[in-house]
Parts: C-alpha cells; sequence; structure tokens
C-alpha cells in the first residue's frame, strides 16, 4: 500500500513497544482454568436464567415495559439536558464560579447569586469535590480545563479555565495566584518572542463583532462571535457581549461579559430588542515560537507582530 | 500496510508459540465445555492481548489486569458466543471495552505519566537483542505518539490502534468494532486527520520525524 498522508507514515512506521510476559500469564491461567472447571456448562445456565424460565407473552410483556422505560427515561435526560444546558442569558465574572455558569436567569438578584456560588466553589475546591471533564487546547494557543462543580440547590456548574489544573491547587487562592504565575509566565514568552522577532505566523483569525444597541437602555453592545472550541461546547457559535462596547470591558476592574448563543443574539436583533448598527471584522495573527527550552507555543497577536497586544 | 505486527511476538519470551494450524472456530466450540481447550486459546491471545493493552495504556501493571479481566469476560460470555466472527476479533472489542471502562472511572491520569518506566525491563521492540538506551528511545518515540493518540475522541483511538498498532485489516477492524467497513474506513481518514491537528496543536514537534528518513520499525 502507498502511503501518502504522513501520518498514516508515522503511524506504521513508528517502533511498536511488546511486554514479555512475567509470572501474570501462568497465574492467570491457572485462575481461569479453575474458573472453567467449576462454571456450570451452558445448558445448565440457562436453566437458572431468570429471562428463559417465563412464558413467551411475559417475556414480551417485560420487553415492552423496559422499552417504554428507557423512552421515558430519554425523554427526562433530554429534558433535564435542555435545562441544564440552557443556552439563555449567562454572565462571566471574575469570581471562583465565573466563566461559563448561570446567573441572573430565575429572577433573583444576579450579584447575589454569584456571592452564595463564589463561596460555595470555594468550598467545594477546598474539599476537592468536582469532576474533571477534558482538557482543551484551542487553536490560538490557550488551554483551558474544564470540570463540573455541583451546587447545593442541584445547579451543576460548568468550570472552564486556564492552568494549573484544580487537583494541584488546596484552595481558589492558591489557584488565583498559580493562575496570575502561569499567566505572567506566558506574557513572558510571548513577549520575549516578540521582541526577539521569533513569531511565525502560522494562521490568521477573523472575528466577527456586531456593534449594536441595546434597546430598552438605549446602551451601545459590542457582540464578538466565538465558535465552540470543543464537541462538549455542541455546534453552536456563541456570542459573547459586551455591555459599553468592548472599550469598557477593558478598563481596569470592569471584566464582565455575558454569554450567549449567536443564533439567541440574532433572534433578539429580529425581535428588536437589539439594533445592529455595524460590523467589524478584526484580523488577529496566530504565531508560533520556540521557547529557550527548545518547546513550541502559539499565541494571538494583532497582525503584524510587535503592534499593540489585542487584549480582546 | 508495511509494518509487520508479529515481529515481536516471534520471541518466544513475548507470547506463547501460536498453535500451529487448528481449526479456531472448533477450538471455541470445545473450549464452552473443555476447560482445557480455552487454555489453548488463552495461549495463542495472551501475549496480543497483553501488548495491545499496553499499547493503549503504557502501563504494564494495568495491562496485565485489564488483560485479566478481559479473559475472565471472555470465559464469562464464552457459552453465547457464536463465532460468526473471529475469536480474536471479539478478544479485541472486550478488550477495547475494558480499556474504556477504566478510562471513565480515571479521566484525569489519560495522558502517558511515564508509567512504562516501572516495568522497563520487560519491554521489547525487536527480536532480537536490543541496547537499554535503543528501547529508552523507542519507547519516547511511541510515548509522544500515544500522548496525540489519547487525546483523541475514544473511537479514534480505537480505530486507529486496531489498524496500525495491531496491524488489522479494514474488515477485521469493522468486525471488532461492529461496524461496516465503508463506516471503518471513514472513521480511520476522520482519526488521522485529527491527529494531524493533534500534532499541530501541540507544536508540531514530533511531526519533525515525519520528514527523517532514519524512522525503523521493530526489526524481526
Amino acid at each position: 500500500m502507498k502511503n501518502v498522508d504522513p501520518i498514516e507514515r508515522l503511524l506504521e512506521q513508528t517502533p511498536l513497544p511488546c511486554v514479555v510476559a512475567g509470572p501474570h500469564r501462568e497465574e492467570l491461567k491457572q485462575r481461569l482454568l479453575e474458573a472453567a472447571q467449576t462454571a456450570p456448562p451452558r445448558s445448565e445456565r440457562m436453566k437458572t436464567s431468570l429471562l428463559s424460565r417465563m412464558p413467551p407473552l411475559v417475556k414480551l410483556a417485560a420487553a415492552l415495559l423496559v422499552a417504554a422505560i428507557l423512552i421515558g427515561t430519554g425523554w427526562a435526560s433530554e429534558k433535564i439536558y435542555e435545562l441544564v444546558t440552557s443556552e439563555s442569558t449567562v454572565i462571566s465574572h471574575k469570581g471562583p464560579s465565573g466563566a461559563t455558569s448561570e446567573f441572573g436567569t430565575s429572577g433573583t438578584n444576579p450579584a447575589e447569586e454569584e456571592k452564595q456560588a463564589d463561596e460555595e466553589v470555594k468550598k467545594l475546591i477546598a474539599q476537592k469535590k468536582y469532576k474533571f471533564v477534558r482538557a482543551i487546547d484551542t487553536p490560538q494557543g490557550g488551554r483551558f480545563y474544564v470540570y463540573y462543580f455541583r451546587l447545593s440547590d442541584g445547579t451543576r456548574l460548568k468550570w472552564k479555565r486556564p492552568p494549573p489544573r484544580l487537583e494541584e491547587v488546596a484552595s481558589w487562592d492558591e489557584y488565583e495566584r498559580k493562575a496570575d504565575e502561569y499567566a505572567k509566565q506566558q506574557g513572558k514568552d510571548i513577549e520575549k518572542a516578540i521582541a526577539g522577532g521569533k513569531g511565525r505566523l502560522i494562521n490568521i483569525m477573523v472575528t466577527e463583532i456586531h456593534v449594536c444597541r441595546d434597546v430598552a437602555s438605549h446602551q451601545n453592545l459590542d457582540v464578538r462571535r466565538i465558535s465552540p472550541s470543543c464537541p462538549e461546547e455542541g455546534t453552536q457559535d456563541f456570542a459573547e457581549l459586551y455591555p459599553g462596547g468592548m472599550q469598557e470591558y477593558e478598563k481596569p476592574g470592569n471584566h464582565v461579559f455575558k454569554t450567549t448563543s449567536w443564533p439567541d443574539h440574532l433572534r433578539a436583533i429580529r425581535e428588536g430588542k437589539r439594533e445592529l448598527l455595524d460590523v467589524r471584522f478584526v484580523k488577529c495573527g496566530i504565531y508560533e515560537a520556540v521557547r529557550e527550552d527548545g518547546s513550541k507555543f502559539v499565541f494571538p497577536r494583532e497582525l503584524p507582530l510587535g503592534e499593540k497586544p489585542q487584549t480582546k | 500496510m508495511a509494518r509487520e505486527a508479529g515481529n515481536c511476538e516471534a520471541d518466544a519470551a513475548v507470547v506463547a508459540p501460536a498453535e500451529a494450524g487448528g481449526d479456531e472456530s472448533q477450538l471455541v466450540a470445545r473450549a464452552k465445555s473443555e476447560p482445557q481447550a480455552f487454555g489453548q486459546l488463552y495461549e495463542r491471545y495472551y501475549g496480543k492481548m497483553l501488548s495491545y493493552i499496553f499499547r493503549r495504556t503504557l502501563d504494564v501493571a494495568l495491562a496485565e489486569a485489564l488483560t485479566s479481566n478481559t479473559f475472565f469476560n471472555a470465559l464469562r460470555a464464552l457459552p453465547g458466543y457464536d463465532h460468526r466472527g473471529k475469536f480474536g476479533a471479539w478478544l479485541y472489542r472486550i478488550a477495547g471495552n475494558e480499556i474504556r471502562l477504566h478510562w471513565r472511572g480515571e479521566r484525569s491520569r489519560r495522558e502517558n505519566d511515564g508509567r512504562w518506566r516501572e516495568e522497563f525491563a520487560r519491554l521489547r521492540f525487536a527480536a532480537g537483542p536490543e541496547t537499554a538506551e535503543d528501547v529508552e528511545e523507542k519507547m519516547r518515540q511511541f510515548a509522544r505518539l500515544h500522548d496525540a493518540l489519547s487525546r483523541l475522541p475514544e473511537r479514534y483511538q480505537t480505530a486507529l490502534a486496531l489498524r496500525y498498532f495491531e496491524d488489522l485489516s479494514y474488515d477485521e477492524v469493522a468486525d471488532v468494532l461492529g461496524r461496516k467497513t465503508g463506516t471503518v474506513k471513514s472513521l480511520i481518514h476522520r482519526g488521522l486527520a485529527r491527529l494531524k491537528r493533534q500534532f499541530e496543536l501541540d507544536g508540531a514537534t514530533f511531526i519533525e520525524h515525519l520528514h527523517s528518513p532514519v524512522q525503523k520499525e521493530c526489526e524481526p
């Protein structure tokens, strides 16, 4: 077979390890043979099976009952999934429960909900009560770890944050400290690469930004379109909503934006809740550089490299 | 495919000598009632399963544990086995399920964390003599490939491992996965594309090996 795909060639040519059998092999064989000798023959097993002793009509009824339970469970699961993964307004903030948690949708005070959730998430981090879902490497060179938290009111909170991993920290404060160190180190690597002119352009990404006005509040609103970064995030694009425009977001202490789905944003325009004023396309270069230890990393910067960094 | 999958297995210390000849379906039929016949099937497949699971987990102790589970599950399910497909394919399927079940409980330790070093002396690449340095270097190479592969969704990992590590044909992979051959071809094609992208996302350091003419596979 002629190989044209280099990855296929790599898979075919990488040496394959084998394991020399140890004492496990004989031990397992003995255990298996003993188990095989003590296991009842097949015909006997069939007789003892509950299902085999049932009359055909009872079997049919049981099958129908199982099917009904499965359909019911599937329906209920779908409803629960819809509730949990609702694309309604999400508020992100810098507290421990931030990122993609859902607040302010139940009619209560969003700030109060955030505060409560922050406290609860801090406790859960200290108690190590969370579930690791996966690591995501974005095309822009970022790495995120996704976790699920189960809050006391039953809400499942999806937590997507940059390194370090939660397993490596004992508290939220330690996480914040290490995350800061990581970000600073990353910043240093990038600045060093830019200063040394070592960034190699490997991709150009174009981001669409809708410049809008919220009809009810007359406030300006920038809406940035974001593609899902992993299959778990679904297939719909997200919309990041920046009240007052992106310039407001970049002011110190004001890093608050809302997230909704892109179709929800388009629906809001159609329904007259938002007025679309303009559209901007921001080009962003994706660069690859090499650290002093020889490892490579990827980072986003405005074009051309060396200009003022684009923060959002 | 260029690789000779059985090259490591030519070493009698690595796996038991395969039963020469013998109709496997008859052996499987006998194994349903005769423990000794199951013992013969075990001898035939132990090495293959151990190495397959090791290549998927890079942990010898874990590979042994999952190999035990695989054979015990096979023994339990043997009375219902209808030998329409090949027995080996059935074992691969059980082993794949065991690997999946294990990772489901331990998602955080999915990437290679160097556990292969714990049983380094038991790792081989060639049937003939090898220096420890050779084994170490080849193991590092394989671990890098394993790292990238382990970040793909499970279905791609399994399909690519069966095709390229176990040297199964598309039909045989389809038999293991219980899918149509065409589906398996497209699964592998997509898996290769995703693996390529994974290397690019990782900084593509390993991809440089692609252009190196000194790549050698496990020699018989």
